[in-house]
């Protein structure tokens, strides 16, 4: 674990020696049979796995299962939509980049590091590129290129972002790993192992969804992204971010004990080099600074967000996150079901509460009340892996949403629906929980006349991966005050 | 780690709170009211002599002898004592989906709907238990089997797929009899997958007739310990149990033994 993770554009172009050997030993490791601990479909299946799914596309033969995978164990463990979800990645990263650099040593005797994907890196014009190696035909000696075995979308090159992607840095803003009530960078508070929890933070909507959407193919699937050699770079980078963040001056880390510890009714479970009894168990506080599974990055600057070092808050504290509040201020009627076309529904502010909570928007003194509004999505639920809806606010109705970003609240992959909906699956079929930080937004309406502290008025678009075959369902729309004191 | 993990996270809210009513309830149990808990129902001579002749006239008997308000009193003690740990997550759930002025209207809203049906299913348990006590003649292998037909329940799939239905959350509207009405609603449905999933346990627990207070305590760590299980796809499976007993079980490949069963 002591190897420095280095950005995959600086290696050199085409097949440099890292993406050769990594294609070397996936390739190795992808010959193993699945019931070893260290195969490369091994290590797939550990972040999801779907015996029914897996067969069909031919992953595995019609042999038993491998009992690791399906047990509690082992299998199926990936972390989405709570705080968990930055740790246990990091832990896996960790334990898949050791089995990539001894297969790498053994085949080559070079060493290896897990190299990122800077694709937000706004000094590297060709950042979003897909690195060469990754969609070549073939290997330098002829081979079929092992790391374009699995499917992606057609004829991808480049992430190609749409213009209201979520694909920014914006997550970095945040000053709190999370604040009780579902709002933060790292996800909602749970003590449990879900693999696909209540609330999903900042960094895990914008960009990590995003780019496993734009990626395509078997990175949409949860159950399947593990199997994409790409996965790895983009959890890699994903990883770095957290890294930058968390050594940003005024971002404020989780402290408790049930983060540090791991969930209480499952445990986090990585195998051995090697793959022998007991596996490596942990908790987050293994993934922190002199933790068995911290990693190493040559830049922790570019395409981040931050400066480690330098103060990048770039709006006020709000004080201790376990200080803040989180209350419920609006919510909508119903439900609403989104199909081929744009849903509105009318969301009931509590007028007071509301008032007051403008009030106290642009609060910059020291020691004074301030608040921020989010747009909270509650219980979404949906059949397709990785669908995509835009939101806004106050959207005049019949209007062209492309005439109106000033109202665009955000948008949303929401990575794992098809899983969270599952009525049997880890999360008994309660879908995922979003929220959308409107507090420019309500700003923006206020400055223009056009905010109702009693009602908004809240319109879904459809993106990709929706339609009417594929709908998705919002439980409730809701309107979040947090309030903190300015710090 | 895993079981260090769950004695700590009782450290945060809401869990002191509920461990707190739930020991009231058992200190409640244990003074005054523990005179109309269920297992005294059988220990009338009378009732016992009438058992061996009719033992349909010996219910009747029973239920005659004990009336129903102190019965139902210390049917509602033995829910207090033993299911408040259970509601950790619906009542957090209630409570950040309210309205700061309305969550403690709401909890009670919750709790009112949850109890009905915890209180609706009390009397046919009662019964069942004491029915089954006169047909044994009050011996322990009622008691015995009642706690194996409980573990069976445990590991068989359609005890996890109620289990997972109560894992399940409601929509809980902001504003006005919505509002009141969502909570009430999520606490008859909740309560209705929680009976559904528990009422072998508390059978026995009521069948008790010795160690009563433990065997509520025993009975209601059962139940939390098969609700903080996390959801499965519904299958056979060791019991929660027999898996806290021993974690090896948990590899154990029952499923693979009953995957058809």
């Amino acid at each position: 674990m002591g190897a420095v993770r280095q950005d995959v554009a600086t290696l050199g172009a085409g097949w440099n020696k890292t993406l050769l050997n990594y294609a070397l030993a996936m390739r190795a490791l992808d010959e193993l049979p699945i019931s070893n601990r260290n195969s490369w479909k091994f290590l797939g299946a550990m972040h999801g796995f779907d015996e029914e799914l897996w067969r069909g596309e031919e992953l595995i033969g019609t042999g038993p299962v491998p009992a690791d995978l399906t047990n509690g164990t082992y299998g199926d463990q990936c972390q989405h939509g709570s705080w968990y979800f930055l740790p246990w990645h990091r832990g896996y990263l960790a334990t898949f980049e050791a089995i990539v650099a001894a297969k790498v040593k053994e085949l080559t005797g070079d060493d290896w590091a897990l190299p990122y994907w800077n694709y937000l890196d706004a000094s590297n014009p060709e950042a979003r590129k897909v690195p060469a190696a990754f969609i070549a035909d073939k290997l330098p000696n002829g081979d079929p290129n092992p790391l374009k075995t699995y499917p992606r979308r057609p004829g991808l090159s480049a992430l190609q972002p749409g213009r209201r992607d979520a694909f920014s840095l914006a997550a970095a803003e945040e000053t709190d790993f999370t604040v009780d009530g579902g709002i933060g960078y790292g996800g909602g508070i749970t003590g449990d192992f879900i693999q696909f929890g209540n609330w999903t933070g900042d960094i895990e909507n914008n960009p990590h969804n995003t780019v496993h959407r734009l990626v395509g193919g078997y990175m949409t699937d949860p159950r399947l992204a593990g199997l994409d050699p790409l996965f790895w770079l983009h959890h890699c980078n994903i990883d770095r971010m957290w890294e930058a963040w968390m050594r940003a001056p005024g971002k404020k880390m989780t402290r408790d004990s049930r983060w540090r510890d791991g969930p209480a009714d499952r445990l986090f479970l990585m195998p051995q080099l090697g793959g022998a009894d007991p596996g490596i168990t942990f908790g987050g506080s293994d993934t922190l600074t002199g933790g068995r599974f911290h990693p190493t990055y040559d830049d922790l600057t570019k395409g981040t967000g931050v400066v480690p070092g330098a103060v990048a808050v770039a709006r006020v504290g709000m004080g201790p996150s376990h200080q803040q509040t989180v209350e419920p201020i609006g919510a909508n009627a119903g439900a609403v079901s989104v199909g081929s076309k744009p849903e509105s529904s009318l969301v009931t502010l509590e007028p007071q509460a509301t008032t007051a909570g403008v009030a106290a928007m642009g609060a910059t003194t020291p020691g004074a009340k301030v608040s921020r509004f989010y747009l909270a999505l509650e219980a979404v639920r949906g059949q397709a892996p990785a669908p995509q809806i835009d939101v806004y606010v106050n959207l005049p109705e019949g209007a062209d949403p492309d005439a109106h970003p000033e109202l665009h609240a955000g948008n949303l992959t929401m990575f794992g629906l098809n899983v969270a909906s599952r009525p049997h699956g880890r999360h008994a079929g309660n879908g995922l929980g979003y929220t959308l930080d409107i507090t420019e937004l309500a700003q923006r309406l206020k400055q223009a006349g056009d905010f109702d502290p009693s009602k908004l008025r809240v319109t879904l678009v459809p993106g990709e991966h929706v339609s009417d075959q594929q709908p998705i369902t919002v439980d409730k729309i809701s309107v979040l005050k947090r309030t903190g004191t300015v710090s | 780690m895993p079981r260090a993990a769950t004695l700590r996270s009782f450290a945060h809210p809401p869990w002191r709170a509920l461990f707190v009513a739930a020991g009231c309830g058992l200190v409640l149990s244990a003074c005054g009211m523990a005179t109309a808990t269920v297992p005294l129902l059988c220990r009338s001579s009378a009732i016992s002599e009438l058992t061996a002749a009719n033992a349909a006239d010996a219910v009747a008997l029973a239920i005659a002898l004990n009336p129903p308000g102190p019965l139902m009193a210390g049917w509602a003690l033995m829910l207090l004592a033993m299911m408040p740990p259970l509601l950790a997550a619906p009542l957090m759930h209630v409570w950040r989906s309210s309205l700061p002025q309305r969550r403690q209207g709401s909890l009670a809203l919750f709790l009112i709907g949850y109890c009905a049906v915890w209180m609706a299913a009390g009397p046919p348990l009662i019964v069942v238990a004491v029915a089954l006590h006169m047909l044994g003649g009050g011996s322990l292998w009622v008691t015995f089997s009642l706690v194996i037909m409980a573990l069976v329940w445990s590991a068989c799939p359609w005890q996890r797929a109620m289990l997972n239905r109560g894992h399940r959350q409601m929509r809980i509207s902001l504003f006005g009899w919505a509002a009141a009405g969502d909570c009430v609603r999520y606490g008859v449905v909740h309560a209705i997958w929680c009976v559904a999933s528990c009422w072998p346990w508390m059978l026995a627990a009521v069948a008790v007739q010795d160690w009563h207070l433990a065997a509520m305590m025993a009975v209601g760590a059962i139940m939390l310990g098969e609700r903080l299980a996390p959801p499965e796809p519904p299958r056979w499976r060791w019991p929660a149990l027999l898996r806290a007993i021993d974690p090896r079980s948990a590899r154990a490949p029952l499923q693979g033994l009953l995957r058809h069963g």
